[in-house]
């Protein structure tokens, strides 16, 4: 997780999230809208690629459903 | 973006506010089972781990009063002057993650649900379970907190219901809820829990075990349809349904409604403000062999919007998705990164004298509360090297990494040691400081007072002290002996090799392609395209063909890409980064070798259909009469002048899930409903039978499923107690099943048997021993992890995707196949890979080339070679070894240490606990 806290920006932003079909100026950047298992994932892969990340996530902690699981199969094991 | 209200810069999650707080809110995290306050965190993991307010709930936002916590908080980061504000963004391409929303109310209400508090959903008793939930992890009746006797889950609330408009299946909801069966009777072996259900469908990798484990266990599968729950006297009564038209009761202390995966709430205003369309469910609209474009370019999906799906598919996507992504913007790649740059790390020789400094922290009231925290500091002053002693109250905040900063420049420090929580989460962060302070990042030692102390020991708080003393003792005895460890980095041959090319392979191709990659794609075939040029249509009404040859045409366009048919991988040598294989080219009677050079691997192999011999105990041989799916949809899909038989009779399970092969093949039930809905729209007239276990069409298959039943296609259950028998004479083959609507045992004679006969592993055991990667006791690859490394193998720099990795749909082979090529991306892009410093390390010397380490390391990372003089020695693969310490707990002459745990670091930390 380290890695993509520091390159990615973390807020908790609304889902007033205008998109402008403009081409953009700010180069190799990605956005990623919602911050529960598969958005954490992709924004991870992709500081990884060597992309800068704007993860957008609406409530106060990133995590989504997985972080209210108490044990996920199929291992079985904690899930935070 | 909105305001917490708090500075995150500032606030240490010390949780002091939340505790002075006067006023109560709901838990929304515990699912409303819990009460907090208005200031809060979530859960003690949360990330970022920043408190809140909720506007809604705050005496001061709301009615200008209170403010009670801006007093309390000892760091002053309350700041109720945080405005909500907008920002425009600049960006390359989206991803669309917001994962999927719940069921309503109104749809539980039947169940009683808000009307009697023991009638919950999965998701309220997943909070009950946990050890961090409203009864700290006791399952207890909300109503008056006795024990439960008997649990009732009823599968499908919310899923495969029309009547709730969610037509489809949401895949993750049986599993969950033998999950939480389980958990819930590992708590409490006594109690009773039995799973209403209409099919299981446990059709992941390892499921069924799973299901099997939970029989074992005494959980009850009762296939019906529940009626209603209603209170009856202190307990529920529910009423169900079975096959035989039969209507039962039981009463049950605890209902848990395993609701489905809804689209999330706001989809449509998502659409709307992105510009994709959505299904007819509210999800995300995608298409099968472009699973994770959505309508517009440039935005993808990922997660459980592009449909319900578990973490392990979940995590699958997001891998895929950020590789499309990637591709897409790859000209830019590296040019928004922030690079951080360190001062130059100082010589630390030797034979320069030992300045340990060490820092105590209190964690707020975490540690300070219970171990004395000055009198270990105390403690520590005038040991040997101990140059600089202190305490802080928060070691890990922002301010406390710029003081140790300064005090390692002020004393001179060599060592730090720092006694506080646990490294696994916080070592990296100081290990951060140390480097940025000019100091290499292993001369740190971190001694766990927190959960060792003061959690274990919370009432005994003297003897936490006397423990913290030791402890704190022994860090210091081992932080005198440790040094410096090199950072190093391996280069990387950019290059990717891929076997297999087949849908997968070709896919994982074009992906690194995207990347700006080179690959090698090696089929031992003599053409491309693999198990797809048998297939011909889609449930979705796709035609195979079309786009196969597009696919094969795009590879073969591609400069990047270099395809070798009829050719095998013989040898390979080498790890992450740098691998050599041989390629040996069979063309007629001559094979040819070549070697190429490449720095990750994809195994993209699949499998081939089953074709047992013996199916559910009946002898089989096929023939025109008695086909497989496959062979039927080339009928089907023919020219021929009658491709739909007259009469058919299907049967699920030919071979898997416990027949011959022990898990199920995912696969054949969507086949047999999409061959069926062909033959009814070429025939309607035509007679179809599925016997089957448990249909397992889950997702969006369950749209096809429902109407191939309102055309008329009969689907009956068996069960492996009364399975079908089949009986040849001459070119006819009777089947005779029971039937459990009519009660009885019926006989049909149909113009075609078809066998649903599943998938099996091929040829991956030769590979297995080629790259010693695992495969499973099914024969195919076991990945490095189930759910957060799913595309990933034991050994690094090696990949999996599609058939290889278990049975599944093409749809899901296309996603596995682009997040292997993500994963493998990383390294190419990257151009080197790091190397943890704690790896082991081998004195020459002292190593009798026994070979004991090669033979046990877990990840083929220490190898015997011949040094100059011709003597075997052990090596370590620096690039891949994982630090795990196997090979020097058994050599047998103690050449091996482990960077970071020397003999030398541990007989100290040994010693010193033996001394006062
Ligand atoms: C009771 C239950 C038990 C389960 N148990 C298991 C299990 O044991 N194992 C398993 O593999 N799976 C399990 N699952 C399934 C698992 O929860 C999902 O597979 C997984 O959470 C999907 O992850 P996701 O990231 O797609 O969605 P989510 O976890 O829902 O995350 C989506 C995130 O996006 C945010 N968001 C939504 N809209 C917006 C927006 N417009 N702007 C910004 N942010 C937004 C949300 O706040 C949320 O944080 C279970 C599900 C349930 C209901
Ligand atoms: S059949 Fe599908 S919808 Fe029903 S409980 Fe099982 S996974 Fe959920
Ligand atoms: S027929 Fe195939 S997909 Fe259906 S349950 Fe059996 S093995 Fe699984």
């Amino acid at each position: 997780m380290g890695q993509a806290k520091d390159k990615a920006e973390l807020s908790s932003l609304s889902a007033q999230t205008k998109l402008m079909p403009s081409g953009y100026k700010k180069l190799g950047t990605v956005m990623v809208v919602g911050g529960g298992i598969a958005g954490v994932q992709a924004a991870l892969d992709l500081t990884e690629l060597g992309y800068y990340v704007y993860l957008v996530e609406k409530s106060a902690a990133i995590g989504g459903a997985m972080a209210q699981l108490d044990k996920t199969f199929p291992t079985n094991d904690c899930s935070l | 973006m909105r305001p917490r209200y708090i500075d995150a810069d500032k606030c240490t999650a010390c949780g002091l506010c939340t505790k002075y707080c006067p006023r109560h809110l709901v838990d929304q995290y515990n699912e409303g089972l819990a009460v907090t306050r208005p200031i809060h965190i979530d859960y003690a993991q949360a990330v970022p781990a920043t408190y809140y307010i909720d506007p809604e709930a705050c005496l001061y936002l709301k009615h200008g009063t209170c403010q009670i916590c801006v007093c309390t908080c000892q760091s002053k980061a309350i700041d109720f002057s945080q405005k909500a504000t907008e920002k425009e963004l600049q960006i390359g391409a989206v991803i669309m993650a917001p994962g999927f929303g719940r069921v309503p109310d109104e749809t539980l209400a039947k169940y009683s649900y808000g009307q009697h508090p023991d009638v919950m959903t999965s998701l309220e008793f997943e909070r009950l379970l946990c050890a961090s939930g409203p009864f700290e992890g006791e399952v207890k009746c909300i109503s008056d907190r006795r024990h439960p006797k008997k649990i009732a889950f009823i599968q499908c609330v919310g899923s495969r219901d029309l009547g709730c408009n969610n037509g489809y299946c949401s895949s993750v909801c049986c599993m969950y809820a033998i999950k939480e069966a389980m958990v819930a009777k590992e708590h409490d072996p006594e109690v009773e829990i039995t799973i209403y259900y209409m099919d299981m469908r446990t059709q992941g990798k390892g499921f069924d075990a799973a299901q099997k484990k939970a029989e074992s266990m005494g959980i009850r599968f009762v296939r019906a349809k529940v009626a209603d729950v209603m209170p009856w006297d202190k307990n529920l009564k529910l009423t169900y349904s079975t096959m035989d038209g039969k209507h039962s009761f039981e009463p049950f202390d605890i209902v848990v409604l395993s609701v489905g995966l809804d689209a999330p709430a706001d989809a449509k205003n998502l659409g709307e403000i992105t510009g994709f369309a959505l299904n007819e469910y509210d999800f995300c609209k995608t298409e099968t062999f472009a699973p994770l474009l959505t309508t517009r370019p440039g935005v993808m999906v990922a997660g459980a919007f592009q449909g319900p799906k578990d973490i392990p598919e979940s995590v699958t996507q997001s891998s895929a998705a950020a590789g499309i992504a990637a591709g897409l913007i790859a000209k830019d790649r590296g040019k928004a990164l922030v690079h951080k740059t360190y001062p130059k790390e100082q010589e630390t020789g030797k034979d320069e004298e030992v300045r340990i400094g060490v820092f105590v922290c209190h964690c707020g009231i975490n540690i300070g509360s219970v171990v004395d925290v000055p009198a270990v500091e105390q403690y520590t002053e005038g040991m040997e090297g101990v140059v600089y002693h202190a305490q802080s109250l928060y070691s890990c905040s922002q301010d406390a990494q710029e003081v140790l900063k300064a005090k390692i420049k002020e004393h001179n420090l060599n060592r730090v040691v720092i006694a506080a929580c646990s490294p696994r989460t916080h070592e990296p962060l100081f290990q951060e400081t140390l480097k940025d302070a000019g100091l290499n990042r292993c001369l740190f030692e971190m001694v766990n007072i927190r959960d060792h102390c003061s959690w274990v020991h919370a009432n005994e708080p003297a003897a936490a002290t006397q423990k913290s003393k030791d402890l704190v003792r022994m860090g210091i005895a081992k932080a005198r002996h440790i040094q410096p460890l090199p950072e190093q980095t391996v280069p990387v041959t950019n290059k990717a090799l891929i076997l297999g090319g087949g849908v997968a392979g070709l896919t994982a191709a074009l992906t690194i392609a995207d990347q700006g990659f080179h690959s090698y794609v090696v089929e031992k075939e003599e053409k491309l395209g693999g198990h797809l040029q048998h297939l011909s249509y889609t449930l979705q009404g796709e035609t195979v063909s079309t786009v196969l040859s597009e696919l094969t045409e795009k590879v073969k366009k591609n400069k990047m890409i270099e395809v070798l048919t009829s050719t095998e991988m013989t040898l390979v040598n080498g790890f992450v980064g740098n691998f050599s294989s041989v390629l040996t080219t069979t063309k007629g009677k001559k094979a040819t070798e070549t070697t190429i050079d490449h720095g990750v691997i994809i195994i993209a192999t699949g499998g081939r259909e089953h074709r047992p011999e013996m199916v559910l105990g009946n002898p089989v041989k096929y023939s025109d009469a008695i086909v497989t799916q496959r062979e039927l949809e080339q009928r089907l899909a023919g020219k021929g002048k009658n491709p739909a038989p007259k009469s058919v009779v299907m049967v699920q399970c030919a071979g898997s899930r416990g027949d011959d092969l022990n898990y199920c093949s995912k696969v054949c039930c969507n086949h047999a409903v999409k061959n069926a809905l062909k033959i009814k729209s070429l025939d309607p007239a035509s007679q179809v039978v599925v016997l089957y276990r448990d249909m397992r069409t889950y997702g969006f298959a369950e749209d096809a499923y429902r109407e191939a039943r309102e055309k008329g296609v009969v689907f009956i259950p068996y069960t492996m107690d009364n399975r079908p028998k089949f009986k040849s004479s001459g070119k006819k083959t009777s089947v005779t099943f029971y039937d459990p609507i009519l009660r009885d045992e019926v006989t049909m004679t149909p113009e075609v048997l078809t066998l649903s006969v599943g998938i099996v592993a091929e040829g991956t055991e030769e590979i297995s021993k080629l790259l010693k990667v695992p495969v499973n006791e099914d024969k195919f690859f076991l990945e490095a992890h189930v759910k957060l490394r799913p595309v990933e193998l034991p050994v690094s720099g090696v990949y999996v995707c599609g058939l290889a990795h278990s049975p599944k749909p093409v749809e899901e082979i296309i996603v596995q196949a682009q997040a292997a090529a993500a994963k493998a991306s990383i390294p190419l892009c990257k151009g080197f890979v790091s190397v943890e410093p704690t790896i082991s390390c081998v004195d020459k010397e002292a190593c009798i080339g026994c070979g004991l380490c090669e033979s046990l390391c877990p990840y083929q990372s220490i190898r015997i070679i011949k040094d100059e003089n011709g003597k075997r020695k052990a090596e370590t693969i620096t690039a891949s070894c994982k630090g795990c310490g196997i090979c020097a707990s058994h050599c047998p002459v103690f050449a091996i240490s482990m960077g970071g745990y020397t003999d030398e670091q541990i007989n100290a930390q040994i010693t010193a606990f033996g001394a006062q």
